[in-house]
């Protein structure tokens, strides 16, 4: 099924206003344009395609519900599917382990943040490529991508890693940090160059 | 906290990975010290940055339009919907929608605009008063179990009725899968009018839950019905029931 061709040239602004109006050819070219990048992270998180498949199409239609969910002028639409993305299969993963809620979830963080327009980060993200990225956490070392990606992807808490890996705590949260503040440096400093 | 700590805390804060207390007193000190916000505000494109670096992924074949086959045909602009069909008071109820339901069903006072995350917290409490509710209805010893009677060989329906007529859970099981540009819709009957509730599409399995609590209750109405209507729904219905019965 491909949306009408006149929707390619829309704006995801414009699809969120078809949105608003009931229209589901708006959704339906959101999918086509944004789907994809959503289903790999909850692919990659869930290691399930028929769970990634439900918990991207949940957002997507939480969104269809809700279009005034998605401030524009917080960040663009491609952002924020993700971030609904990854809460959702946190959640998930959470619920199936039991430690639903038992901590907090991130990225709300960024909620207690000025609106990023001015922000030189976002800029600096903007021009990475997801290669650029993949990149940079393939620099870290083994052991510090380990517990980062434990900790990111499969939403486990620093507890929950040390068991799993055997490491004490300290050593994993010592890891953690590390391993943010480099990946930081080096997006920063692709922003820069790049 | 000192700001030395929670120096320390700030890239698990970003990670999600501190426990509700630590993080909440971490979002405490950033909210009145500017340089610690500052230091936040470094690693604000990291959650965004690792969701972007995962390996690309093909979406499954045919995606798109199992998305929109979940959305509800009435919702659509393209088959313009009567007010009068918009009731805020029928719930469809499944295990795999059912937070979603909850967004149709409860409205906008419920929700905090933007907040996504408190809004998750959100739906999950209201997800649970209205299993609370449901459960609540369901357990009752008083409860009035009425099966409805189907055309179709397999298709079960059953309603069960508060004893004050207040609320009702309907389920049905095995509804036959539907043509394209078909819905199910459901119908409450009063002596002197009828009302269209909602179109709906099952679940995968063919069953469907819904919880109906209209403002005056179900007392008014005699009956209730599903038939099988073009997408959209229709104004009276167009075929034979598939599943109903009296009240
Ligand atoms: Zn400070």
């Amino acid at each position: 099924m491909e949306p009408p061709a006149e929707y390619e040239g829309h704006t995801d602004e414009e699809l969120v206003r078809g949105l608003v109006l009931g229209d589901a050819r708006s959704l339906e070219q959101i999918s086509v344009r944004h789907a994809r990048p959503a289903y790999s992270l909850a692919l990659r998180m869930l290691g399930d395609p028929g769970w990634a498949e439900e918990v991207v199409q949940d957002v997507l239609l939480r969104l269809w519900r809700k279009p005034e969910l998605f401030d524009p002028a917080r960040g663009d639409l491609r952002k924020w599917l993700l971030t609904m993305t990854h809460h959702a299969a946190v959640d998930g993963l959470r619920g199936r382990r039991g430690t639903a809620r038992s901590f907090d979830a991130g990225p709300d963080a960024l909620d207690l943040l000025p609106v990023q327009d001015d922000d030189p980060a976002d800029s600096a993200w903007r021009s990475l490529q997801a290669e650029s990225v993949r990149r940079a956490l393939a620099s870290l070392p083994r052991e510090q991508r380990e517990v980062l990606e434990l900790a990111y992807y499969l939403g486990l808490s620093q507890a929950e890693i040390s068991r799993r890996t055997g490491q004490p705590l300290g050593t994993v949260k010592t890891r953690t940090r590390l391993a943010l503040s480099k990946l930081r440096d080096s997006l920063r400093q692709a922003g820069v160059d790049g | 906290m000192k700001c030395e700590q929670v120096r320390d805390e700030i890239p698990l804060y970003v990670l999600g990975a501190l426990d509700a207390e630590t993080a909440g007193r971490v979002r405490e000190h950033v909210r009145t010290c500017d340089a610690c916000r500052e230091e936040l505000a470094s690693y604000s494109e990291i959650p965004y940055a690792l969701n972007l670096a995962v390996p690309d992924e093909p979406l499954p074949r045919g995606f798109t339009t199992r998305l929109l086959e979940r959305v509800e045909p009435a919702s659509r602009v393209a088959a313009p919907v009567p007010i009068a069909r918009r009731r805020s008071w029928w719930l469809p109820w499944a295990v795999a929608a059912a937070c979603l339901a909850l967004a149709v069903a409860l409205g906008v006072n419920t929700w905090r605009v933007n907040a996504e995350l408190a809004q998750i917290h959100d739906e999950l409490y209201a997800q649970r008063d209205y299993d609370a509710q449901m459960s609540a209805l369901m357990s009752r010893p008083d409860i009035v179990p009425v099966v409805l009677q189907s055309s179709r060989a397999r298709v079960r329906g059953k309603v069960y009725l508060a004893p004050d007529r207040s609320a009702a859970v309907l389920m049905v099981s095995n509804l036959p899968r539907l043509r394209k540009g078909q819905v199910y819709e459901l119908w409450l009957n009063a002596p002197a009018h009828r009302v269209a509730v909602t179109t709906f599409v099952p679940l995968e399995n063919g069953s469907m839950r819904f919880y109906l609590s209209p403002p005056d209750g179900l007392k008014p109405y005699k009956s209730i019905g599903i038939t099988v209507e073009p997408a959209g729904g229709s104004p009276a219905p167009t075929s034979p029931r598939v599943v109903g019965g009296e009240l």
